[in-house]
């Protein structure tokens, strides 16, 4: 009995009380670099940029509107820098600021068009417009170099630091992934936030409550092109490279795999389902290269039994045993 | 006398609208009753044309080889409509993750069987005669293509239009709840319109493997082609996916003559035209 309410005390702790948790970590994460292999500090990055992607898809599907056309954006920032810097000669700033203005240009203007849709044909038409982005960054070779893309892209110093090298990236990352999740919960949380939410559930009802329900959805669209844009921008720089492969579908596909398996109703959800993703790359790739295989049927297992993805799966499974032992 | 090079982008034009056709029509049935977007039609195009591969390199017989390829695809929707579709039936947005997630998965068993690298099936002589048609020569083949088209809207129309199995489909598109209802076994009904849907992809696949050829991608490239096709047409209408297919068709052809550098992204323009005046399509009903 005594040993009962000992770990029922202890897992309502931990529902409960999530600021330490937070803390430790946000210390982990810090502290990575001292702790990490080269490798797995690059697959820390790449955590981490890919994660703010996925926040682009989330944030919408927190909407209702589930995107497949989220590397538009990514694309449409990361090819405006790295064409203006490496054939153009701008300067950093200009050139990623400019990334985010065309990025953002390009979400107001699909936007006015993709808003008129919704549920799957939403999917079905940004996946269209998605591969339409791809062909163009094919084919418009004069522009994109086609099928080799830009490559040679090298990140400034700030203040001295320079972020060539991995664990000043690493920081850089973190810093504003950080910030991202801090934004991202504040606008969750805020009547904006909430109103997205329950556009969702009840997009008639919402109208019929004097809501603007298609101006809350294509603000959400626009926001959530900022996102893929950002990570456009930390993804060049990062890698050095953005050609036709990291916009096309497979990039697209793999977003939603890792929302999905994550689940999309929580900030933690999309950082979990891109970290398990990952993971199973790195891990059966020393195997064989099918790893898409063990991926897909994961997924589609995560579709077909936990409709919240993994952790809402978790948390729902920790609440229980918590009513159990009440 | 018309100039040859635009008679030749015409039939090439009227031939790929053909096989958008083949593709097209199963995805738009299949939704039109069911509600599902099947995101792995694609897939079973790519697997279908694959199966054909085999089956024609063990018997060479080019017909075996088309049923070969839709009849796998038809067992392959079978298993995916009665054991994985039914068990989230309802939710539209679970359906097509799910078949997103089957999608990644066959084409990466392709890659694993096949590899990857661009096969294509050999066209037998019979079906590709050489045609003088309007001053040209044209390959018969592509001709048996757009005349295989024809006769499968033919048959959709009758099926679909003068038998009872028709009438059954149709009313279950305007309204599910009371043909099942009315004693109806709308789960048989499902299960055999998407057996056929699929079963038209696999056969696609085998055409189009002959035709061109085929290779892990073209699975993409076919489903958003047929995407395209559907958007334009009106989700769920036979009719307006012919008339999606012939436009994306003579499109492709003459952007690929007159502006290769943009012919993909040109094949897009009628959809997003469309979409921006009447979203549900030239001849859908109202978007859900």
């Amino acid at each position: 009995m005594k040993r009962d309410t000992l770990l029922q005390n202890s897992i309502q702790y931990i529902i409960n009380y999530q600021k330490p948790g937070i803390i430790i970590i946000i210390i982990l994460a810090a502290l990575a670099p001292f702790y990490l292999s080269p490798f797995m500090l690059t697959v820390a990055i790449r955590i981490l940029y890919m994660t703010i992607l996925v926040y682009s898809l989330s944030f919408l599907a927190r909407g209702g509107l589930v995107s497949l056309g989220q590397t538009i954006f990514f694309g449409l920032a990361g090819y405006t820098l790295a064409i203006l810097l490496m054939n153009h000669g701008y300067s950093h700033i200009s050139s990623i600021l400019l990334g985010f203005v065309v990025a953002i240009i390009g979400a107001i203007i699909l936007g006015l068009i993709v808003i008129r849709t919704e549920s799957v044909y939403f999917i079905m038409i940004t996946l269209a417009l998605g591969q339409m982005a791809w062909a163009v960054a094919l084919q418009w070779s004069s522009l994109t170099h086609g099928d080799d893309g830009i490559i040679g892209i090298r990140p400034p110093d700030i203040f001295g630091i320079p972020l060539r090298n991995r664990v000043y990236f690493f920081y850089l990352s973190l810093l504003i992934f950080m910030g991202v999740i801090f934004l991202l919960k504040k606008v969750y949380d805020s009547k904006f936030g909430l109103a997205l939410k329950a556009v969702s559930e009840n997009t008639d009802k919402m109208k019929s409550l004097g809501y603007n329900t298609a101006l809350i959805k294509y603000v959400s669209f626009v926001i959530s092109g900022f996102l893929s844009a950002l990570a456009g921008i930390l993804f060049v720089y990062y890698n050095g490279i953005i050609n036709p492969v990291t916009i096309g579908i497979n990039q697209a596909v793999w977003i939603l795999v890792a929302a999905i398996l994550g689940g999309i109703n929580t900030l933690i959800g999309p950082l979990i389902g891109v970290a398990s993703v990952i993971y199973m790359q790195v891990q059966i790739s020393r195997y064989t290269d099918r790893y898409m295989i063990v991926i897909g049927t994961v997924f589609v297992i995560v579709v077909l039994f936990m409709p919240e993805g993994i952790w809402g799966y978790v948390k729902n499974y920790f609440q229980h045993q918590v009513q159990k032992l009440k | 006398m018309l100039d040859p090079i635009i008679v030749l982008t015409i039939l090439n034009g009227l031939t790929q609208a053909g096989l958008l056709f083949l593709i097209a029509s199963g995805l738009t049935l299949a939704f039109g009753l069911m509600r599902v977007v099947n995101l792995a039609h694609g897939a079973f195009y790519l697997l279908g044309g694959f199966l054909g591969y085999a089956v024609f390199r063990v018997t060479a017989i080019w017909w075996l080889a088309a049923l070969g390829g839709g009849l796998g695809i038809a067992i392959v929707g079978l298993f995916m409509e009665r054991i994985l579709l039914e068990k989230i039936r309802g939710n539209m947005l679970s359906e097509t993750l799910l078949t997103i997630g089957f999608s990644t998965i066959i084409a990466d068993l392709v890659l694993f069987i096949w590899g990857g690298r661009p096969l294509s099936i050999q066209t037998p002589d019979y079906l590709n005669p050489r045609v003088r048609l309007l001053g040209i020569t044209y390959p018969g083949f592509r001709l048996f293509i757009l005349l295989l088209s024809i006769i499968v809207a033919i048959a959709l129309w009758i099926i679909l239009f003068k038998t009872q199995l028709g009438a059954m489909i149709r009313a279950g598109v305007d309204d599910r709840e009371m043909v099942s209802a009315m004693g109806i076994n709308i789960r048989k009904l499902f299960t055999l319109v998407f057996m056929l849907s699929a079963f038209l992809a696999g056969t696609a696949g085998v055409v189009g493997g002959t035709y061109l050829s085929l290779q892990v991608g073209t699975d993409v490239r076919y489903l958003v082609l047929a995407l395209v096709v559907v958007i334009i047409g009106g989700m769920g209408s036979v009719g307006g996916a012919a008339i999606g297919a012939l436009l994306t068709g003579l499109i492709l052809s003459f952007s690929g003559a007159y502006f290769p550098q943009l012919s993909f992204s040109l094949t897009f323009a009628p959809m997003v035209v469309i979409l921006a005046l009447k979203p549900s399509g030239l001849l859908g009903r109202k978007i859900l």
